[in-house]
């Protein structure tokens, strides 16, 4: 378990510039990492990032060194994504209802298309941006827990945490969550890889 | 599939699915999803990212977005510029502050004595009026009355508009750190363009709590609005329904509020980055004389010796010129 050097964390605390730098330099790409599996753009990850970064700043001072840095990092990152999923999915709703879209979580970001993106012909060539592309049609909380557990290789007691979840709601969600992405990707496949979008909920 | 637990099982689950619906295929079908997942590569984070968090958080400005800004770069800037750094509550101090109320209070119960002992006691109502109705005018200074003098026709009467100073027109875009300049001579306007007005003042109220430099009223004295010469707006937007029927075509509604702030970049960028969250499109416009506008005094006008130095701002005021949509 990663524990910062006493010394920088307490400086870090009052402030210091240079500590808190120190502190957190090594946790900016998980942070990020994080944040860009569970947004379809680098745009809304990197503005994700930042405000999971500034939370966890502000946070310092309740962090007595005990727990994984890495993991706490992780989980205000975690909790920051999903806390932007409710809003958007609030948002599309109030606008799906004023232009009478049946389904509104199917409009996309603005920076959908962008380098970086999920869109592009020679991306469905690909199976891991397939992966990619089915990942942005799984429920937020279903996306939440591959993420952690696939790409930020958390364990099940560690995710539990993240998600303030007990670890058999983990493993069942864990395992629903990857039926909803093979959903996916089996949508993607009978579309020719054209569409996987809209929330799969299995 | 998942972990090592679901490995222990999985030769029993496959044996399981021999039933018919393929769940072997299925499961393997997951592990490799998995697999692709792991594969996954990520960028690392951009090497501005730690950064501007910590100025943010440090409330700081930040100097990326300040440039992006002064160079009309229209993206999302990486670096918000709303300081999310929460004022601390500061306890005041009790016995100062009850000194300066008494000597507050004193020194105008003094003051008022002293003109009520040594001014011109004011004549009754009743008095005044049948004083104007037969003509006298005992109580005014005949040196000072321009009406004898108009009546003799040694000067004519002027117009009350040639007496009117000359109105304040908006002129071009200014830099934000040549803004700071003209906020301090008050001559900067914010046009603030979209959304909807009803919806955009509580929000800015919520957020000036929270950003602590920057108050915005929306009530403007009519005078000083008139003084302000204000384009028409030129552009048509579509009407959102609750004045006009929706998607008609319709001016949009202007506003002139009052935005009281600190005279920093911070508290400029402050306000700039509050209107942009709103949705509002928002452009810093330079004032031809200074703007009419006077700011509502505050607590924080008798009580700047309760702060530390480093917050001894002059306040400022700024007209924010809103359109929004009916």
């Amino acid at each position: 378990m990663d524990r910062p050097d006493p010394d920088i964390l307490k400086r870090a605390q009052e402030g210091d510039r240079e500590a808190l730098d120190a502190l957190l330099r090594p946790e900016v790409d998980r942070v990020y990492a994080v944040c860009r599996r569970m947004v379809s753009n680098r745009a809304d990850a990197e503005e994700l990032a930042q405000d999971a970064l500034v939370k966890i700043i502000h946070g310092l001072r309740g962090y007595d060194g005990r727990a994984s840095l890495s993991t706490w990092t992780t989980r205000v990152a975690i909790n920051v994504c999903l806390s932007w999923h409710r809003a958007r999915g609030r948002r599309m709703r109030r606008i799906g209802g004023i232009i009478g879209l049946e389904h509104p979580d199917s409009i996309e970001s603005p920076h959908a298309g962008e380098p970086g993106g999920v869109d592009g012909v020679e991306e469905r060539e690909d199976p891991r941006r397939r992966v990619e592309r089915a990942l942005d049609a799984v429920r937020p909380d279903f996306r939440a827990v591959l993420v952690l557990r696939d790409v930020r290789g958390l364990d099940y007691a560690a995710i539990g945490s993240a998600l303030d979840l007990p670890v058999g709601t983990v493993k069942s969600r864990l395992f629903r969550a990857r039926a909803a992405l093979r959903a996916a990707m089996e949508a993607m496949e009978e579309d020719g890889g054209a569409d996987g979008r809209g929330a799969v909920d299995e | 599939m998942n972990d090592n637990t679901e490995a222990e099982h999985l030769e029993q689950i496959e044996q399981a699915g021999d039933g018919g619906n393929d769940l072997p295929g299925r499961l393997g079908a997951m592990r490799r999803d998995r697999a692709a997942l792991m594969a996954l590569e990520t960028e690392p984070a951009p090497d501005w990212l730690l950064d501007a968090a910590i100025d943010r958080a440090m409330g700081e400005v930040d100097q990326r977005a300040l440039r992006l800004l002064e160079q009309g770069d229209d993206r999302p800037p990486p670096a918000p510029r709303l300081s999310t750094h929460r004022p601390r509550r500061r306890r005041l101090p009790v016995v100062p502050a009850m000194a300066a109320a008494v000597v507050l209070l004193v020194g105008g119960v003094v003051g008022l004595n002293v003109m009520r002992w040594f001014g011109p006691a004011p004549a009754a109502p009743e008095a005044q009026a049948d004083r104007r109705a037969a003509g006298h005018r005992a109580d005014v200074d005949p040196a000072m009355d321009p009406a004898p003098l108009a009546v003799a026709g040694d000067v004519q009467p002027r117009h009350p508009a040639a007496d009117a100073p000359a109105p304040v027109t908006l002129g071009g875009v200014p830099s934000l750190a040549e803004a700071v300049g003209l906020l301090r001579e008050g001559r900067l306007a914010l046009v603030a363009r979209g959304g909807a007005s009803a919806s955009i003042r509580p929000a800015l109220e919520a957020m000036a709590i929270h950003a602590g430099s920057w108050t915005v009223s929306p009530g403007v004295p009519d005078a000083a609005l008139a003084r302000i010469d204000l384009p028409e707006p030129g552009r048509l937007v579509f009407a959102s329904g609750s004045h006009a029927p929706a998607g008609e075509l319709v001016h949009p509604v202007r506003s002139v509020w009052t935005a009281r702030l600190d005279a920093t970049p911070t508290a400029i960028a402050s306000l700039l980055g509050a209107l942009e969250e709103l949705g509002l499109d928002v452009e810093l416009r330079r004032l031809s004389a200074p703007n009419p506008i006077e700011p509502a005094p505050d607590a924080g006008d008798v009580l700047w010796w309760d702060r530390p130095p480093s917050a001894w701002h002059r306040p400022a005021a700024a007209a924010v010129v809103v359109e929004t949509l009916p």
